[in-house]
């Protein structure tokens, strides 16, 4: 019962959310008002045309872009005020992040690249321990054969795969991926989606999502459409009605 | 800061020719630096060397106003050249050995002609153990007063003014203290180059002490105590021991004050030192800066990266100095090392270095001492890090999403 209510929590609060930004002389007006609400353990999907503002919301869920107006909730707290490092705290322990381009840390070979964020916090975890986790979750995802690789030595999906296990090494309670599957053939998109749904269903992670991938679309539990700007249709998670078992 | 020290070593491996041209110019720099520093402390060595060792000696005792007066009479401020008075000199701290002069001006004859001549007035044994490297010039005959007790020594040139050859017999004519012309004869022992630019370094003579007091009727007495100290580095503590014990009557000097232009060359040859080095070090602090200015706009998304999985900015100022210090420590460590390789050769085998205004080449021991090294070393790697801190803080206040949004 009480793993049920803490699902039903909502995590994040977006209200009134305005983003607007200079494009040479042009001002551009991403996002107009959004309200949007995101519960743990959801697996949302949000879509819209290029341009829509997609990559702006997640980026402002993210704590990587400030909103020009309105306010914005994370597990609570308002995130508005906080600075630079208070904000790259708050991205290290309680977001997850996956790429379109994967992002990883080059000179870094897997298990780096996954205990990276671990490293760069201020109080560390004992590096048995720390160890022991990176590989639990790299053997999660798949990588226990490629553990001494570098990106360079790996493919596209063994690369999201360490970006995957990155964004879980830390706990976080939300991973944010845009277009997670962008830059992977059928089969690998169809691994990585797998993936990320076992992690929701198993532990319970919430994930947000922006694509075009309409096998992505065909596995959310929650599709949030934006356009211009603007969030068209926010559907609550049918989930919610009928939770997902873990 | 461990897994940011990784990071930053890893990327100067990867990033190999970006690398390779900023740790080359500072190794350029701090070759230079170190070669340069090295032969020109084995030159102003040399010199200080070739004046104390060979001219001035460390200290010298003069009658007060000596010095001042050097250029006219200065036959009436003597001193004396007596055991008593040469021991109660040497009984000073670091005192080494002490030889009496007498420096005058006169005149020297043969075969009907007569030539002005600066007369130098040494006790050979004595002025050996002071200024071990006076006689090292001389290349043709004997030393002063070893092959005869009134053998003399006599630049090429002077010889050939007077048409005389080793061996001969010369007059040597001064005033005496009471401005009486004398003469004296005494036999040609050897000959030396003419050294420097002047006609006065031309017509120079060493004779024994004893036939120029007795020409200048001043037996037992001399001009100035040359003194040798044990370390030059003490030749203070030895001129404020004289000046206590010898009292007012006495002026004592150290090289300093005696060849005041040994300091000023010095100082002068160090400052073009100082200005080439610091030029060739700039440079190569420039390329540092290029080299993470470049690292730091193609790492744009790399460092978006970072700071999306909660890097914070003095993290990423942090990895970027590191990297420059690394290039910097290891340019400094590899200049430093071949200077000093090829320092310490040179130091084995030495220079022989002729100048315009010398016809005997000089010996040149180059050197470099741990002080030099340490500073150098601190200074490229500091100055490597400051060079990159524009860079770094550039990367440091990267926004986020920008960064992320970045082209790779």
């Amino acid at each position: 019962m009480a793993a049920r209510e803490a699902r039903n929590e909502v995590f994040v609060e977006l209200r009134g959310i305005t983003k607007d930004y200079q494009l040479g002389r042009t001002q551009v007006v991403a996002l107009r008002g959004v309200d949007l609400s995101v519960r743990r353990g959801e697996f949302t999907v949000v879509m819209g045309p290029s341009g829509s503002g997609k990559s702006t919301l997640l980026n402002i869920i993210g704590c990587l872009d400030r909103p020009t107006a309105g306010s914005y909730h994370l597990d609570g707290i308002p995130v508005g005020g906080h600075d630079f490092d208070k904000l790259a705290s708050v991205r290290n322990e309680k977001i997850g992040f996956i790429f379109q381009s994967f992002n990883l840390i080059p000179v870094l070979d897997v298990v780096e690249n996954i205990e990276f964020p671990c490293l760069m916090r201020k109080r560390r975890e004992p590096a048995a321990s720390l160890r022991a986790r990176v590989l639990e979750v790299a053997a999660d995802v798949g990588l226990t054969p490629y553990l001494k690789h570098r990106p360079d030595e790996l493919s596209g999906g063994q690369r999201q795969r360490v970006a995957i296990a990155r964004a879980l090494i830390t706990r976080p309670e939300l991973v944010l991926a845009d277009e997670p599957t962008a830059n992977l053939d059928s089969a690998t998109s169809e691994q990585i989606i797998e993936l990320m749904l076992k992690l929701n269903q198993e532990k319970g992670v919430t994930f947000l999502f922006s694509t075009h991938d309409p096998r992505v679309m065909h596995h959310a539990r929650r599709v949030v459409h934006i356009a211009d700007g603007r969030i068209v249709e926010a559907p609550a998670e049918e989930a919610l009605a009928a939770p997902a078992s873990g | 800061m461990l897994p940011l020290i990784r990071i930053a070593l890893r990327n100067v491996v990867r990033y190999r020719r970006r690398s390779l041209i900023a740790l080359s110019a500072v190794f350029l720099a701090l070759f230079v630096m170190v070669c340069v520093r090295g032969f020109l402390n084995g030159v102003q060595s040399a010199i200080r060397e070739g004046v104390i060792d060979g001219q001035t000696g460390a200290v010298q005792v003069h009658r007060k106003g000596f010095l001042a007066a050097m250029q006219g009479a200065s036959l009436e401020l003597d001193v004396p050249a007596d055991d008593a008075f040469l021991s109660r000199i040497a009984r000073a701290p670091h005192v080494t050995a002490v030889a009496p002069r007498i420096l005058f001006g006169g005149m020297v004859n043969a075969n009907d002609r007569t030539v002005f001549s600066l007369m130098s007035a040494l006790d050979p044994v004595r002025e050996a153990k002071v200024c071990p490297r006076r006689f090292d010039h001389v290349d043709q005959g004997a030393l002063v007063g070893k092959s005869a007790p009134d053998g003399s020594d006599l630049t090429g040139a002077l010889l050939r003014r007077i048409g005389a050859r080793i061996g001969d017999r010369v007059a040597v004519l001064s005033n005496d203290r009471d401005g009486v012309l004398n003469a004296v004869e005494v036999g040609v022992a050897g000959s030396f180059p003419e050294a420097g630019l002047f006609a006065a370094d031309k017509k120079v003579m060493m004779l024994p002490l004893g036939p120029s007091q007795e020409l200048l009727r001043m037996p037992g007495r001399a001009t100035e105590i040359a003194v040798a100290v044990d370390d030059l580095a003490n030749v203070g503590a030895t001129v404020a021991a004289l000046r206590a014990s010898l009292g007012d009557e006495y002026e004592v000097s150290s090289w300093h004050d005696v060849a005041p232009f040994l300091d000023d060359l010095i100082s002068t040859q160090d400052a073009v030192l100082g200005m080439i080095v610091n030029t060739f070090l700039f440079m190569a602090l420039l390329g540092i800066a290029n080299t993470m200015l470049m690292s730091v706009r193609e790492r744009t998304r790399e460092i978006g990266t970072m700071m999306a999985v909660g890097v914070r900015r003095r993290q990423i100022l942090a990895l970027f100095l590191v990297e420059a210090a690394i290039l910097g420590l290891a340019g400094g460590a590899l200049g430093l090392g071949a200077g000093g390789a090829l320092i310490h050769h040179w130091a084995g085998t030495g220079l022989h270095i002729k100048t315009p205004a010398s016809s005997v080449p000089f010996l040149v021991h180059p050197f470099i001492t741990p002080a030099f090294i340490a500073r150098v070393f601190i200074v490229s790697t500091v100055g490597a890090t400051l060079a990159a801190l524009y860079p770094a803080l550039r990367a440091s206040r990267l926004r986020p999403v920008e960064a992320l949004n970045t082209a790779a």
